[in-house]
């Protein structure tokens, strides 16, 4: 895996773009978490939710043009003009630029809408607008018709597997001549249905995420999304990714100086990352600040792309007791 | 990047059609098909939609899977059996898997929301399950295998583009075999959800008829072995064919409705005769997508009747299995396949009388073909378009 990261637009809980980000990684910044409610079956508790700060969406859609698209595919749709705008480029040939987005989730607050609207009113009246925002590749088609790009437009969901699965396939399309630049984009949305589960697994949930403790579940949910503009690695741009050790060993993986874990407070992972941390020289833990997604990693990549001490290897449990290993380079 | 052609070593395939590849081609060859009521959905509708139901219940396949998930494991199994795939090859080859769906990804059991809307605090059961059942993951986790793993959520072109990422996998080094194909159940949200948008059909369908009027959907699942020319002969396994061309490009149109002209499919078919360096005129015949919707088979025949020869054999094999959506890309590369290998273009049930807007005449009865490649299209909601071009093997 090789390519150059060229901009990045990341939409979260610290805000949208990379001022807000990059002021939110120095700690300048506090992420937006409400507090839930939830009906679990533990009874009635409380959960903290990471929530993205949408800033600056009239800049890059008109009002109108919003009304179509459902909150996931606003969030990713601004994230992705963001990434553009950050790389400070044109496209020129549409079909030179490739789409492939990813999530562990996909859009499921419009998923349970769409049931919402024949469970309430019947069968016969199922809504046909919650339908077609509900499919996972809704948000990269729109992503493609909204800036007019013609290359590949693929959507992954795997959960632990999303994030190297859409960045293999973005470095192939590159490294193969296939396109010239691809936008590359993670995110996942917090529904009530799974505020409901977390709290009924948990029955006290932590009032704040510790994800720098493997072995204590302080897990908790997060919304966001982040696209990266990627061209080959020959082009000049924020940072690089230079190689990845994917589904690998946490005890044989190579890792650099500097590393930084993925680690959300859920216990079940909490090992690899522990296994990480004592082999690395010094590691940093960002995911407090965006909360708990399956493809969290690309807040992490982005967070990467800032440090003055480049190379840094970002790792996530991909499950199965792996880890997914990037290695950001200047 | 190695340009050969990617060697299928192994195909499994189970839809309303057949319950593996050779009955399946055997039933599709005969011209016959089964549209039924839906009988496994409960749904409150003033109109029946037929579709094409998998007669199986799967009891006896993995408890903890679910009914996605139980389909891809029958035609992996078969895949993996027929491409001779077994602990030792498991132990000493990247083994990847990449599969297309629609439904097997998606947080959405009914019964478990109901539940939870009524304030009835559900067991979380479902949830677990939904965890656990992600088609790929769920794959390479029963076979050990320890390639690349990923699921394709481009709706309808999914199975498509898990067969074209997977060689690319393979061309690129990523692993040295790839378990790829698509895989969907029915269920009643994309039944209810194509319904509302007025595309189902209350008769069987009719790809490219001139009286079409709408889609059937179906189930089932389709998985090819793809393996690197390399890795086949040294396991000296049979080569049925190969995977020479894929191409991937969106329309950047609209949401549910082809472009009008085809801009995206041209491209996509475009990029795959290039990746397969070959002309269009290489191409001996075209397993359509051909869904019996308006839109699509008007934009499909245009596109069908401007890239090729003149008169070139296309056919729907959704007229014997539905629209599977997810499945559909995995199952028509193995009908492609075996059309190659068996030299018969299967018929086109439901057509009888051409439609000028599409300006072409799929196949109206088993046609013989000596053709050495074929191409199977593929259309998706958001405008996805996708091709994948097969090759008859020689041996």
């Amino acid at each position: 895996m090789r390519f150059s990261i060229l901009g990045i637009g990341p939409v979260c809980a610290l805000g949208s773009g990379m001022e807000s980000f990059s002021a939110g990684i120095r700690g300048e910044r506090e992420p937006r978490i409400e507090r839930m409610t939830i009906e679990s079956s533990a009874g009635t508790i409380e959960l903290p939710v990471y929530q993205p700060v949408i800033e600056r969406m009239s800049e890059f859609i008109k009002p109108r043009e919003l009304r179509r698209l459902d909150g996931f595919s606003r969030m990713a749709l601004l994230s992705a003009y963001m990434a553009v705008e950050d790389a400070g480029i044109e496209f020129t040939d549409p079909s030179r630029v490739g789409i492939i987005f990813g999530s562990g989730h996909g859009p499921v607050r419009t998923t349970f809408r769409f049931l919402d609207s024949y469970i309430e009113d019947g069968d016969k009246v199922a809504s046909p607008l919650h339908f077609v925002n509900s499919v996972h590749n809704a948000v990269s088609s729109q992503t493609s018709i909204f800036m007019g790009i013609q290359g590949p437009c693929q959507t992954i969901s795997c959960f632990g597997h999303t994030a190297s699965a859409v960045l293999s396939a973005a470095s192939d399309w590159l490294n193969t001549g296939l396109v010239d630049y691809v936008l590359a984009g993670l995110g996942d949305e917090y529904c009530d249905l799974m505020g409901y589960s977390l709290g009924s697994m948990k029955a006290h949930p932590a009032k704040e995420m510790h994800p720098e403790i493997f072995d204590k579940c302080s897990f908790l949910p997060g919304e966001g999304h982040v696209t990266f503009l990627l061209a080959r690695d020959d082009t000049p741009g924020r940072a690089v990714i230079t190689d990845a050790q994917l589904r690998a060993n946490p005890d044989e993986v190579l890792l650099h100086d500097n590393v930084i874990l993925s680690a959300n407070g859920d216990p079940e992972t909490g090992n690899v990352y522990a296994k990480l941390a004592a082999r690395s020289k010094s590691h940093r833990i960002f995911t407090n600040k965006w909360g708990g997604m399956p493809t969290a990693i690309g807040f992490d990549l982005a967070a990467a792309s800032l440090s003055d001490d480049l190379p840094v290897s970002c790792c996530e449990a991909c499950g199965n007791g792996e880890v997914n290993v990037y290695t950001v380079s200047k | 990047m190695d340009s050969r052609g990617i060697a299928v070593t192994g195909m499994g395939c189970i839809c309303a059609a057949g319950h593996d590849v050779d009955s399946t081609l055997r039933s599709i060859y005969s011209g016959k098909r089964n549209p039924v009521p839906p009988s496994r959905l409960q749904v409150n509708l003033d109109k029946v939609y037929p579709v094409f139901e998998v007669a199986d219940d799967l009891k006896d396949i993995a408890s903890d899977a679910n009914r996605t998930t139980k389909l891809a494991i029958v035609v992996a199994e078969e895949a993996l059996r027929q491409a001779g795939v077994d602990a030792e090859v498991v132990r000493n080859k990247r083994i990847g898997v990449c599969m297309g769906t629609t439904v097997g990804c998606t947080l959405s059991n009914e019964p478990f929301y109901r539940a939870f809307k009524e304030g009835s605090k559900p067991d979380l059961a479902p949830i677990h399950r939904y965890l656990i059942n992600n088609p790929a993951e769920y794959i390479a986790r029963r076979y050990g295998f320890h390639g690349p793993v990923s699921t394709i959520a481009n709706a309808c072109s999914s199975g498509t583009d898990a067969i074209g990422m997977a060689k690319g996998w393979i061309q690129n080094g990523r692993c040295d075999i790839a378990i790829a194909g698509g895989v969907d159940a029915l269920s009643r949200i994309t039944y209810l959800g194509f319904i509302s948008l007025l595309i189902s059909s209350t008769g069987a369908c009719r790809p490219f008829d001139v009286d079409r009027t709408g889609l059937n959907l179906g189930e089932g699942a389709g998985i090819v072995v793809l393996e690197h020319p390399d890795s086949a002969k040294e396991r000296g396994v049979e080569t049925f064919a190969e995977c020479v061309g894929f191409g991937c490009n969106a329309d950047s149109y609209h949401p549910t409705a082809p472009h009008p002209e085809g801009v995206g499919l041209i491209n996509a078919i475009r990029r795959a005769l290039h990746e397969a360096e070959i002309e269009a005129s290489d191409i001996g015949f075209v397993n359509a997508h051909g869904t019996s919707t308006p839109d699509n088979d008007k934009t499909e025949g245009k596109v069908i009747d401007k890239i090729y020869r003149p008169g070139i054999p296309a056919v729907s094999t959704k007229s014997y299995t539905g629209h599977t959506l997810g499945a559909a890309g995995g199952l028509e590369a193995i009908f492609t396949i075996r059309s190659l290998m068996d030299g018969l273009i299967p018929l086109t049930a439901g057509f009888e009388n051409v439609d000028p807007e599409c300006g072409i005449a799929p196949t109206t009865q088993l046609t013989k073909t000596d053709a050495r490649c074929a191409i199977s299209h593929s259309l998706a909601f958001g405008g996805n378009n996708s091709a994948l071009i097969f090759r008859r093997s020689r041996s």
